[in-house]
């Protein structure tokens, strides 16, 4: 589970990148959050995983104070970011096993390896191929098999459909659909309000670093999602200019 | 997990391509330079036995107590480590049989420019992408979005990737070694081999402040083209610009006068004013003998004063007391200005002294000075090993002129005759001998810079520490 308490984050420039986030992301649960660039989403992510520090409020993962127990609360967090290059030296074996130990999984088999690759839609013939060697697409699918392999019960995803083609986007979120089977909180940090649409449970939308809307499935389905994104998207720009 | 982040660096640096071509450069750059310096001392080693045989057939042949010193004028022999580091030339007071100014011009390339240069910038290129890199590739997040601190980051990320160039160092180091040890005409004993320990230790040292360069910068640009630029920037500051500026900083906060001044002065004062001063004082004396000096004036030449003088025995005496008194104010007047002349010199001298030691603590703000002193003066090649020569020179001389004076008292006894052109025998005559200072009087002398270089490492790692925890990832 995943909390924002009062969670608010000024830079040293004054900049409010967070105001006051309160939100909760339940076990086998898929959260949305939509944005423009710089509403804030990427700082959310940040804040949870104690990339920067907050200045107001707190974040939890399931109910460790992330700031205070930074170690301790990743235990219980996988990551998948927008671009994911890894070690393109590294076969994706080697980055496997890499990222398998940091994440506390030291003692994997390469069945168990194989296991995870066709969850994720890759072939074992990619085991022992070097990274460089990998589309964009194969190597998010490397990256979404490390957060697999780590088996937390929270996912955090930065954009991680930003570049793929229709299909590859289309096989990750069924990925994510299948990991919230299994119960897993999921959030994701995306502008692609199609594809939360279709796999959401909830769908918030930030703006100038405030959530500014939170809907359920049934909520947005019933509404015009893309009219109401669209309308905050406007405003926006009228504020600005 | 510590386990993991170090191998995983480790591998990424020595899998890299650019470890093969370094190491492989080092190599042949070391082994090159070996060759070079290996026929440098084998020439020095000659020269210096030849000048021995030749000093000692002369002496045995024409020992003459006023020429002995020039006769036995010590050398000292080449030390054997120059061939890592050349430091100061063995023979740089005396002419060589062999004298190339092209040496001057271009010097032999030494361990000790393969690792200020080489493997500094090595360092530098391994490192300037530690986490800029990382950051890029997106790979910073997902480590640190595990149970990964940012401080056990650093200390892997520094472990690891000084390991790989250990290693690149330990292969061209022990071929270097190696094609030493396979010349016959050279051997290494324990002694040199603990001083290559710990020349490699100190290398070691020097090295990773420059991965520490290149790491801080990384983390503080977070882009690797903007970190390797100003980590050569930093490099070409440490390396080229304090050692070279230091002599003139040194002379801008510490004047000394100029050496032709300081020679004009000198001369002024053993010359005309001696002069003057001895006038002033034989005036002195002049006025003393009123009566003499008339008789002196109104004798037509030498003859006739002469012949006065034999016929008045008072006067005569009067005469040589003159003489003597006028002998004596020019000996004043000369003991006088030698000791204006020695104060000056003294002050002269001091003040360069203490120039060139300003020169020396102002260049150690640079790691390279710290290195290159500590390194030279551990192969026995430096500044310290010169002043530990001429201290057992100078016990030597002191013993040798014992012998010679004892031995020439002896002669005196049975020759009356004996002056200080004769040939005396001096064949069992004690004979130099020159060991090299062991390890722990070398260690002793590199200490304070072996320490600036620690302190160096400690403050580039607590600012990398600092600078990283800000970085963002």
């Amino acid at each position: 589970m995943l909390q924002a308490i009062d969670l608010t984050k000024r830079y040293e420039d004054q900049q409010l990148a967070l105001d006051a986030l309160n939100l909760e992301i339940k076990e086998g649960e898929i959260f949305f959050l939509l944005g423009a660039n710089g509403a804030g989403k990427t700082t959310t992510i940040n804040l949870f995983l104690n990339f920067i520090e907050p200045t107001g409020g707190k974040a939890l993962i399931n109910g460790i104070d992330v700031t205070r127990e930074p170690l301790e609360s990743k235990k219980y967090v996988s990551y998948v970011s927008e671009n994911v290059m890894l070690y393109g030296n590294f076969t994706a074996r080697q980055n496997l096993d890499f990222f398998a130990k940091l994440g506390g999984k030291p003692n994997l088999t390469t069945e168990d390896y194989y296991m995870r690759m066709r969850e994720v839609g890759l072939q074992e013939e990619a085991f022992e191929k070097k990274l460089k060697t990998f589309s964009k697409g194969m190597r998010q699918k490397v990256g979404l098999t490390i957060a697999i392999i780590k088996d937390a019960p929270n996912i955090l995803l930065d954009e991680p459909t930003a570049g793929l083609d229709p299909k590859a986007a289309a096989e990750l979120l069924q990925i994510l659909v299948n990991l919230k089977r299994q119960g897993k909180s999921i959030f994701m940090c995306t502008h692609d309000i199609f594809r939360a649409k279709n796999i959401a449970d909830r769908v918030g939308i930030m703006k100038e670093g405030r959530l500014v809307m939170v809907r359920t499935r049934e909520e947005f389905l019933e509404d015009d999602l893309e009219k109401i994104y669209m309308n905050y998207m406007q405003e926006m720009v009228i504020e600005k200019s | 997990m510590f386990k993991e982040l170090l191998i995983k660096e480790l591998a990424d640096k020595i899998f890299d391509k650019r470890f093969l071509w370094f190491t492989i450069l080092c190599m042949f750059t070391l082994l090159i330079t070996e060759s070079v310096l290996l026929n440098d001392y084998k020439t020095e080693r000659n020269d210096y036995n030849l000048r021995l045989l030749t000093q000692k057939e002369f002496i045995d042949k024409y020992a003459h107590e006023n020429r002995i010193g020039d006769m036995l004028d010590i050398q000292r022999p080449p030390a054997k480590l120059r061939l890592f580091a050349a430091g100061i030339s063995s023979d740089m007071e005396v002419n060589t049989f062999t004298n190339n100014s092209f040496n001057v011009l271009f010097p032999p390339i030494d361990f000790v420019l393969i690792i200020t240069v080489i493997y500094s910038l090595i360092a530098i290129l391994f490192s300037h992408n530690s986490f800029s890199g990382e950051s890029e590739n997106g790979t910073l997040r997902l480590i640190l979005s595990n149970q990964v601190s940012r401080v056990k980051l650093t200390i892997t990320k520094f472990l690891g990737g000084m390991l790989s160039i250990i290693i690149s160092l330990i292969i061209s180091l022990a071929i270097g070694v190696i094609y030493i040890l396979m010349d016959n005409s050279i051997s290494l004993d324990s002694n040199d081999l603990m001083a290559l320990g710990l020349i490699f230790l100190l290398s070691v040292f020097y090295i990773s402040i420059f991965y520490l360069v290149g790491m801080i910068c990384s983390a503080f640009t977070g882009s690797s083209s903007s970190s390797v630029l100003l980590s050569l920037f930093i490099w070409a500051v440490f390396t080229l610009t304090i050692p070279n500026l230091s002599p003139w900083v040194a002379s801008q906060l510490y004047r000394v006068p100029s050496i032709n001044k300081f020679e004009k002065e000198v001369k002024i004062i053993k010359g005309i004013e001696r002069d003057d001063l001895g006038r002033n004082l034989c005036k002195e004396v002049y006025e003393k003998y009123p009566d003499l000096l008339n008789i002196i004036k109104s004798a037509k030449d030498e003859k006739l004063l002469l012949a006065k003088l034999e016929n008045n025995i008072g006067l005569k005496n009067e005469y040589v007391a003159f003489q003597k008194e006028i002998a004596n104010a020019w000996d004043k007047a000369n003991a006088i200005q030698s000791a204006k002349s020695e104060n000056i010199s003294v002050d002269f001298f001091s003040k360069v002294d203490r120039q060139i030691a300003l020169t020396k603590e102002i260049s150690c703000i640079s790691p390279v000075a710290d290195f290159s002193y500590a390194v030279s003066d551990m192969a026995g090649s430096g500044i310290h090993a010169e002043a530990y020569f001429k201290d057992i020179k100078k016990n030597f001389e002191v013993s040798l002129w014992q012998f010679v004076e004892a031995r020439v008292a002896k002669i005196k006894k049975t020759d009356v005759m004996y002056d200080v052109n004769k040939y005396i025998d001096i064949k069992d005559r004690p004979e130099f001998s020159f060991r090299e200072e062991n390890v722990s009087g070398r260690f002793s002398a590199t200490l304070s810079y072996c320490i600036v270089l620690l302190v160096f490492n400690a403050l580039l790692y607590l600012t990398l520490i600092r600078q990283f925890n800000r970085m963002k990832v």
